[in-house]
């Protein structure tokens, strides 16, 4: 199976701390590969480098054999990655149609864009409803629908999900990692940053776990949830 | 120091003098931004310790030393005023409250027939010298440096960096912030004296935004949160005009291209070494942050300078 | 009564233009947190380039009939709004991206020095003191229901108008508006959604500096003339009405901006002339003390 997104040495610093030191990972196409972590290990830097959100002092991402590291994140949108960010992140000031038009705005594939919006809205009911409304008026669940759409509007190879679970009901999770499942279905490859490791380790086909920066272990998902080490730090025993 | 300035070209005592002046009051601004308030009424705050010193003088024929101190009195109450009035707002609220007062200052000091108005107040004694002025400057730059090393330094700058952690830990912010604005304060006012009685006019147009933001731009140019960068501000930014003598306008054309060059380039002002003994790695990385001063800058901003370098 | 009305007319057209230029404020600062002090003087610019185009074409708008006048205007309005459009072009890529981001002093203060190479550049170029600019609507008085209107006022009102309609439609319903308004809200997920925030920048500063630029043909055939120094007073309170109105919908800035022009226009015929200038800082006092986020809200600073 192809590697569609490699990731090595990854050195991402803020001023004097440095909170992603010599990370390697990869995805090859078509799984779902989970980042496990605490709060504050550094998931999140490692989400937003390969977004281009942040300049990596160190290190090499490459996406569909295209170096992606000195990319600015539009580019790294156009060429088939797309992020669901940490806390929904939707555009409150616009209303949810709007918010769907946006996660389209990079134009990839831009004439299927109209089918498109009409899966998703197939795929999220609750969206269709509210299309003319306001994002911000949305509830934490509603949101979270609507930050997955608006990403699945670009026609992405790759999903960057951060944190997807954090903040929601637990009805509300287990519908969201479902959902995953049907998307990594529909063909697209998921890189996940969770803290949630029991929902994680169900959905994902692969494991890293991410300790204080670096990689400290990782491995097929059935084996990281029968170690003794993951159960004790993770899952609680 | 007399015999120096004999030598000089009388342009270039009027410069210094100038500078010098300058460089007082927006020592004013560093004091009082120095607990994390933003004051655009530094000129205003000057020019009504100024209005009050120049009728001390004029009209009631009261000593020099006596109207400085009454400057440095009238400054010291405005900014334990204005601290006040801006305890709970936001920064950007509070600068944005400083502007206004400091135009309807100059707006009442048009009206007041008392103090001159449109006209200003005319026929103040000419008190001030070079020699008045670097010794104040001095004194004030060593009371800043004292300050700097002091209780009242260290918790200013605490709350500063963050007025939340601060309270916690245990800093009665509102009582320093108004402390150490009103400090300013008092400094502009007498920085306001000195000039009303060089320049022997002091009139409402002096006090107004235009001024105001002349002394932010010192104090961001030179280097905001150092000892010396306001005052090198002062200083560099009073006197380079005067090395442009070419036509008039083209002096302050280049003059404008320099300010916007420099400020571009050096984003932290052109003075960054904090020698206030904090750990000097500490501070190298938070230089090199450039611009967002002792705050950790998020991962992206609008496409500005990345950090994470 | 008629009097009252005929001060409410006036007032709203010098709101409007007040209106245009707190818009190009407001636009940069929610779209880029960036005060930019320049702003001011790209209107500075837009009058003296009408200056120089009515000077040079050297037609007097007196013996013009309706239509070509209209034309002239027309031209002479798309000249300046070019030459501002560039200039904010060029200040957007010199000035402002370099500094946006980091403190908000800092592109504040590298604007105040552009401000002051083009306010004394002007100097050089034209002198210190104020040019005439030739009219170039012919006068007319229309007498609308006993209010008394010139021409040239309603040119400039309908100029303002236009340009605050084409901006809404702009912002709410094309795509790159769009955009904006998410750049404005969220840069980081705007980007990630394909948005190039670079060119959004270059595109807000670009649209602010043109409606500046209008403003200012517009004030300085209303008053035939222009001035280097024109644009600070009439910039400071422009700014002071996006402050006033707060940065959430571009509607608020355009009532406060017709409102302020409206007080003043009252306080000037009522009260003291003297006291105009101090109604939009009287104006922000207030407001920033009951409601400091602006009348109708703001982004997080």
């Amino acid at each position: 199976m192809s590697v569609l997104l490699q990731v090595a040495g990854l050195e991402v610093t803020y001023g004097p701390v440095r909170a992603v030191k010599g990370v390697d990972l990869e995805l090859p196409k078509g799984e779902i590969r989970a980042i496990l972590g605490a709060n504050g290990a550094g998931k999140s830097s490692i989400i937003r480098a390969i977004m281009g959100l942040v300049k990596p002092r160190g290190g090499t991402i490459t996406f569909a054999n295209t170096t992606i590291h000195r990319l600015p994140p539009h580019a790294v949108n156009r060429l088939g990655i797309a992020w669901v960010p940490e806390g929904r992140q939707i555009f409150s000031t616009l209303t949810v149609q709007e918010n769907l038009l946006m996660g389209a705005f990079g134009g990839r594939q831009a004439e299927e864009r109209p089918v498109r919006q009409e899966q998703i809205m197939e795929m999220f009911p609750i969206l269709k409803t509210r299309r003319e409304q306001f994002a911000g008026s949305l509830s934490g669940g509603e949101q979270q629908m609507l930050a997955i759409g608006r990403a699945l509007m670009s026609s992405p190879e790759l999903l960057l999900m951060d944190e997807p679970s954090l903040g929601l009901a637990p009805k509300v999770v287990q519908y969201l990692f479902a959902l995953i499942r049907e998307i990594r279905a529909r063909g697209i490859s998921i890189l996940m940053a969770e803290q949630n490791a029991r929902q994680a380790l169900r959905v994902a086909d692969y494991a890293y776990l991410l300790e204080v920066g670096e990689i400290r272990g990782g491995g097929p998902a059935s084996e990281m949830e029968a170690s003794e080490q993951v159960r004790r730090v993770y899952l609680g025993g | 120091m007399s015999q120096i300035l004999d030598h000089l070209p009388a342009f270039w005592v009027v410069a210094l003098i100038t500078a010098g002046i300058n460089a007082i009051i927006t020592m004013g601004v560093y004091f009082s931004n120095s607990a994390g308030a933003l004051s655009a009424a530094h000129a205003a705050i000057a020019g009504m310790g100024a209005y009050t010193g120049a009728v001390l003088t004029t009209n009631f024929d009261w000593p020099f030393p006596v109207a400085i101190l009454a400057g440095a009195l009238v400054g010291f109450a405005i900014g334990v005023l204005l601290s006040l009035a801006t305890l709970r707002m936001n920064e950007l609220v509070a600068g944005l409250t400083t502007l206004a007062f400091g135009e309807t200052m100059v707006i009442i000091a048009f009206n007041l027939d008392y103090i001159g108005g449109a006209n200003g107040f005319i026929g103040i004694p000419l008190e001030t010298t070079c020699n008045v002025v670097y010794l104040l400057l001095a004194l004030v730059v060593f009371i800043a440096w004292r300050f700097d090393r002091s209780r009242l330094g260290y918790a200013a700058r605490a709350c500063r960096d963050n007025v939340h952690a601060a309270a916690v830990m245990g800093i009665n912010t509102a009582w320093v912030k108004t402390v150490v604005f009103a400090l300013g304060g008092s400094i502009a006012g007498v920085g306001g004296v000195l000039r009303a009685h060089y320049v022997l006019v002091q009139s409402p147009d002096d006090m107004g935004f235009f001024f105001s933001v002349n002394y932010l731009i010192f104090w961001v140019f030179g280097g905001s949160y150092t000892l010396w960068g306001p005052v090198f501000g002062a200083l560099f930014l009073t006197i380079l005009p005067e090395f442009l003598r070419f036509s008039l306008y083209d002096r302050f054309i280049i003059y404008g291209v320099i300010l916007t060059a420099i400020v571009i380039v050096r984003l932290q002002g052109v003075i960054t070494r904090v020698p206030l003994g904090r750990r000097p790695a500490l501070f190298e990385a938070l230089a090199r942050l450039r611009g967002r001063g002792p705050q950790t800058v998020p991962a992206s901003s609008l496409g500005g300078p990345q950090s994470g370098r | 009564m008629e009097q009252f009305v005929q001060q409410l007319v006036n007032g709203l057209m010098i709101g409007s233009t007040y209106a245009v230029v707190a818009l190009g404020f407001g636009l940069m600062f929610s779209v880029m947190r960036v005060v930019n002090l320049a702003h001011p003087e790209v209107f500075m610019v837009g009058a003296y380039v009408a200056f120089v185009v009515v000077t040079g074409l050297n037609v007097h708008g007196q013996g013009l009939g309706m239509l070509a006048a209209v034309g002239l205007f027309v031209v002479v309005l798309g000249v300046a709004m070019v030459a501002t459009g560039v200039v904010g072009l060029i200040l957007e890529r010199l000035v402002i991206r370099p500094t946006r981001g980091t403190y908000i002093l800092t592109p504040f203060i590298a604007t105040s020095g552009v401000s002051i190479v083009l306010q004394n550049g002007a100097q050089r170029i034209f002198g210190p003191d104020p040019v005439r600019i030739p009219s170039v609507i012919p006068a007319h008085t229309f007498a609308i229901s006993g209010v008394l209107v010139t021409s040239m006022q309603l040119t400039t009102v309908l100029t303002a108008v236009v340009i605050m309609l084409a901006l809404r439609y702009y912002v709410h319903h094309t795509r790159w508006g769009r955009a904006t308004r998410a750049v404005a809200e969220k840069p980081d997920v705007a980007a990630a959604c394909g948005v190039n925030v670079n060119l959004v920048s270059q595109l807000t500063v670009g649209i602010a500096s043109v409606m500046a630029g209008a403003a200012g043909v517009a004030l300085g055939l209303l008053y035939n003339s222009a001035a280097p120094f024109m644009g600070l007073l009439f910039g400071l309170k422009s700014f002071i009405c996006m402050l006033v109105a707060g940065n959430r919908h571009i509607e608020a800035i355009m009532a406060v901006g017709l409102l302020l022009g409206l007080v003043e226009a009252i306080v000037t015929g009522y009260i003291s002339s003297n006291l105009r200038d101090a109604v939009a800082f009287a104006l922000l006092l207030a407001v920033l003390f009951f409601r400091p986020q602006g009348l109708f809200g703001s982004y997080d600073v």
